[in-house]
């Protein structure tokens, strides 16, 4: 019995940390129209820059919070630099300059910190104890944290007016920018909460994998790509549904299919979802 | 000169709530030259998509002599004898001027890849027939000194006598035209216009929707007037022309 | 001599990637197909040559090389090389058939997810290609008995440079042919192409398939070059790179393909140098993927500023003028 509850637990923490991931892909998608390679990355800076800010003696959450912000402005710096210029050159350049960004950044990672997983420094915490079962913090931790920072991202664009300004923007973007709700602001705030959530999405990821290696962002992309593309592309609660059938997909495949293959089963969907469906499952707005 | 060509039976189509095309039939005479003319709005554009197969309609029949259209794809219906031209001319940019023309030869034995390696004599034949096509082409739409340059530098009045000239060489049976003359010049309109009439002489059909007023009532034998998805009114150039409701219909709306 | 045995190795290697930027050609040049999954084609015909051409188990020449790989069919090597061709032709005839009526950047991903996937099953199904471990011991063609070890790169070269030409030949006859013709067309605009009875997703399909022809020919030729076959050869990086040398030496251009893969190469290979800068010699001594990983970082960079500033590439498409009035017949 404790052993399923944990195979749970931790199933549902991977699929927590897609179903974040996929939302802050969303929101970008929502603003560029393209599916950007190098989203993966900024998990990976989230996880080594928190990892960097520990190191200076701050506590992880309030690492893992520096780690955010400094992603959130890298992710508008890189948004600025490399995609704005050529926005109107067609899919190829933008798919191709985001393959080469993710190029970049990722190795850079690798040349700062080399190849070797780091162990992420989480402090020793003591599982719960409910009667006879074992909880395991850390797990549960993750999952609680992708649920608050995905709510506050929903009152965000439900109730306040940058928000309703970042769905019309999602909407028609021909239409918001005509009748000037687009604002240089606007994007800026989509980028940034984009990437400061991937970010958070690394250091989640970390978490749950208990080590860090540079490629851990562009593993994970394809995965976190199936379930935006199943959900509704630019629709971020249509993400966190394509997070939890991805997230079930990778388990249930593991469990019954075949245990090496692991991601391979999100491929798969992804595939199957391109071929059958490729609209997602719900409507690809707010 | 007498039966219909093409034949558009009840064709009706509807975007979210919105009815672009409703329940629109009208016949396209063999050898004829036939207008469509209607406000903006009127459903023109979507009833030649639902013709050429770009949008499927909700219901209706198109016929092409015999044969049933709708629920084919474009390039099937393309090569049953229906050419189009765009109203924006989609040209190849990256293509020269003489590529353009050449790659509208349809039923071309060669476009293979085993014929492209190791032609047949057949698949020659058919290059020569269409090269000899091409060139003559290129002299009836007065374009032979640009053939070798690329037709993305050729100006807007130039790109649509090309793409004219790209739709007739597949010598289609009836020729759809979206708009020839828009946005090109008074000279150049009557050279299109004059082209256009040759065609009628060579036997081709065309349905042409236009709205230069001049154009339609020199070159059209019929008209029919689309108004908020539905056929408003059809006839002879001049009785359309002094038909009330169409007065009242351009008079109530843009033209 | 050392160096010369190295430089002719380099271009081989050059050479190879330039067959694979042909491939590519075919599939994003001619029918303008976005396909970020190339390496699964290159992987699928490298395993296949391998596979083929490796000593059967039990044999003399099975022992000699360790014993270790039971699947081997020990066909000659001419024969492996036509199956590699085959294998990527019929992965790439699979993936195109259920992504030919994509639009661009879902056939992207899509491409890229099914690369990952061939990837996958390569590494986990390791009694077919002994996964982590690899195979070592890839018949080497005309070594040995007729050449031996120092004249054999320059043997390698040859052949290859053979192989690049044939390829070549064929590339650039297919563009200009009616079929890459009407393949142009449909890359330059759909709607118009269909609207004047192009079949655009056979046409499309065919290119793809011809594609993944050529890249399990590369992969054939690239294997028997090494003398030994992993999977981890054969990573996303390296679609990438044929991205890359596709856009660099021009994208419409079968010449340009295979001259964007040479100059690739002397750039990456240049960067081989960095190792021995003085002021970064503390970094990478700290550091073994110091220089490797630069080298990617450059190659990032590459992409992003071959796509912004020099998006044309090296050779432009050639525009083709009407035949001359006196040449009879042999247009085609």
């Amino acid at each position: 019995m404790s052993a399923l509850l944990q195979t749970l637990i931790f199933g549902l923490a991977t699929g927590a940390v897609i179903s974040l991931s996929a939302v802050g892909l969303s929101l970008s998608y929502g603003v560029t129209r393209f599916i950007n390679f190098s989203y993966g990355e900024l998990l990976t800076l989230g996880a080594y820059l928190t990892l960097v800010a520990v190191s200076f003696g701050l506590s992880l959450p309030l690492a893992t919070l520096v780690g955010m912000v400094v992603v959130g402005v890298v992710g508008v710096l890189l948004a600025r630099l490399f995609f704005d210029p050529i926005l109107s050159r067609g899919f190829l350049a933008l798919l191709v300059t985001s393959v080469g960004l993710a190029f970049v950044l990722q190795n850079f990672v690798r040349m700062s910190f080399g190849s070797t997983p780091t162990r992420f420094p989480l402090p020793l915490m003591r599982p719960w104890r409910l009667g006879e079962l074992i909880v395991p913090k850390v797990p549960v931790l993750v999952i609680a944290i992708a649920l608050v920072t995905m709510l506050g991202v929903h009152l965000l664009l439900r109730f306040t007016r940058m928000g309703k300004m970042m769905r019309a923007t999602s909407d028609n973007a021909a239409l918001a920018r005509a009748s000037g709700i687009v604002t240089a602001r606007v994007l800026a705030t989509t980028w940034f909460l984009s990437a400061a959530i991937a970010a958070l999405g690394g250091v989640l990821l970390g978490m749950t994998q208990l080590s860090l290696q540079p490629i851990m962002g562009w593993s994970f992309l394809l995965v976190v790509f199936a379930a935006v593309l199943l959900g509704g592309i630019g629709n971020p609660y249509g993400a966190m549904l394509g997070a939890l059938i991805v997230g079930l997909g990778i388990e249930l495949g593991v469990a019954y299919i075949a245990p090496d293959y692991g991601y391979a089963f999100a491929f798969a969907l992804l595939v199957v979802v391109l071929l059958v469906r490729p609209s997602g499952l719900l409507k690809g707005t707010f | 000169m007498s039966e219909p060509l093409l034949s558009l039976v009840d064709l009706a189509r509807s975007f979210g709530g919105l009815r672009a095309v409703n329940g629109v039939s009208f016949d396209v005479l063999r050898g004829s030259v036939t207008g469509l003319i209607g406000p903006n709005g009127a459903g023109k554009s979507t009833l030649f998509d639902l013709v050429t197969g770009v949008t499927r309609p909700d219901r209706g029949s198109v016929r092409l002599a015999d044969v049933e259209l709708v629920g084919k794809a474009p390039d099937v219906i393309a090569r049953a004898g229906l050419g189009r031209t765009f109203q924006t001319p989609r040209i190849f940019p990256a293509m020269s001027v003489w590529e353009n023309l050449m790659a509208g030869g349809d039923r071309h034995p060669g476009e293979t890849v085993t014929r492209s390696l190791f032609p047949t004599r057949r698949s020659r034949e058919r290059e020569h027939e269409l090269s000899g096509r091409a060139k003559e082409l290129l002299t009836f739409l007065g374009l032979e000194h640009l053939a070798s340059g690329s037709a993305a530098e050729l100006s807007g009045g130039q790109r649509k006598l090309l793409t004219l000239g790209r739709a007739l060489m597949m010598e289609p049976a009836i020729l759809l035209l979206d708009e020839p003359a828009a946005g090109v010049n008074q000279t150049l309109t009557r050279t299109l216009m004059d082209r256009i009439a040759d065609l009628r002489a060579r036997g081709v059909t065309v349905l042409v929707v236009e709205h230069d007023m001049d154009l339609i009532m020199q070159l059209c034998d019929h008209v029919v007037v689309m108004h908020q998805g539905e056929v408003l009114a059809q006839g002879t150039p001049g009785s359309v022309q002094r038909d009330e409701r169409v007065i009242e219909a351009y008079l109530g709306g843009a033209v | 001599m050392a160096l010369t045995a190295f430089l002719v190795g380099l271009l081989t290697l050059a050479l190879i990637y330039g067959v694979l930027a042909l491939g590519l050609h075919l599939q994003f040049g001619l029918a303008g197909m976005l396909n970020f999954g190339h390496v699964a084609f290159f992987a699928v015909g490298a395993f296949t040559s391998a596979l083929l051409s490796l000593p059967p188990a039990g044999s003399e020449a099975y022992l000699a090389i360790g014993g270790q790989y039971q699947l081997g069919f020990g066909l000659p090597v001419p024969l492996a090389f036509l199956a590699a061709g085959l294998a990527g032709g019929l992965l790439a005839l699979l993936i195109g058939s259920t992504s030919v009526r994509l639009s661009s950047h879902y056939l992207a991903v899509a491409t890229f997810a099914m690369a990952e996937i061939v990837r996958s099953v390569l590494t986990n199904e390791a009694w077919l290609t002994r996964g982590q471990f690899g195979i070592l011991g890839v018949p080497q063609p005309l070594r040995g008995e007729v050449f031996g070890a120092a004249s054999y790169p320059y043997v390698y070269l040859a052949l290859t440079v053979v192989v690049v030409a044939l390829m070549l030949a064929l590339s650039v006859r297919l563009t200009a042919s009616p079929f890459g013709r009407a393949l142009r067309a449909v890359r330059e605009d759909e709607t118009a192409a269909r609207a004047l009875g192009k079949p655009s997703p056979g046409l499309k399909l065919r290119a793809f398939a011809l594609g993944g022809v050529v890249a399990g020919l590369a992969g054939s030729l690239w294997t028997h070059s090494l003398g030994i076959i992993h999977v981890g050869q054969f990573v996303p990086i390296i679609t990438f790179q044929v991205w890359l040398a596709l856009l660099l030496g021009g994208r419409g251009n079968p010449v340009g393909a295979v001259l964007g893969a040479v100059v690739l190469m002397a750039i990456t290979e240049g960067t081989r140098f960095l190792d021995s800068v003085p002021f970064l010699e503390p970094l990478t001594r700290r550091n073994p993927s110091f220089v490797p990983s630069l080298r990617y970082v450059i190659i990032g960079l590459l992409l992003i500023a071959v796509v912004r500033f020099f998006p044309r590439g090296i050779l432009p498409e050639r525009l083709r003028p009407p035949p001359v009035e006196d040449r009879r017949g042999d247009t085609a």
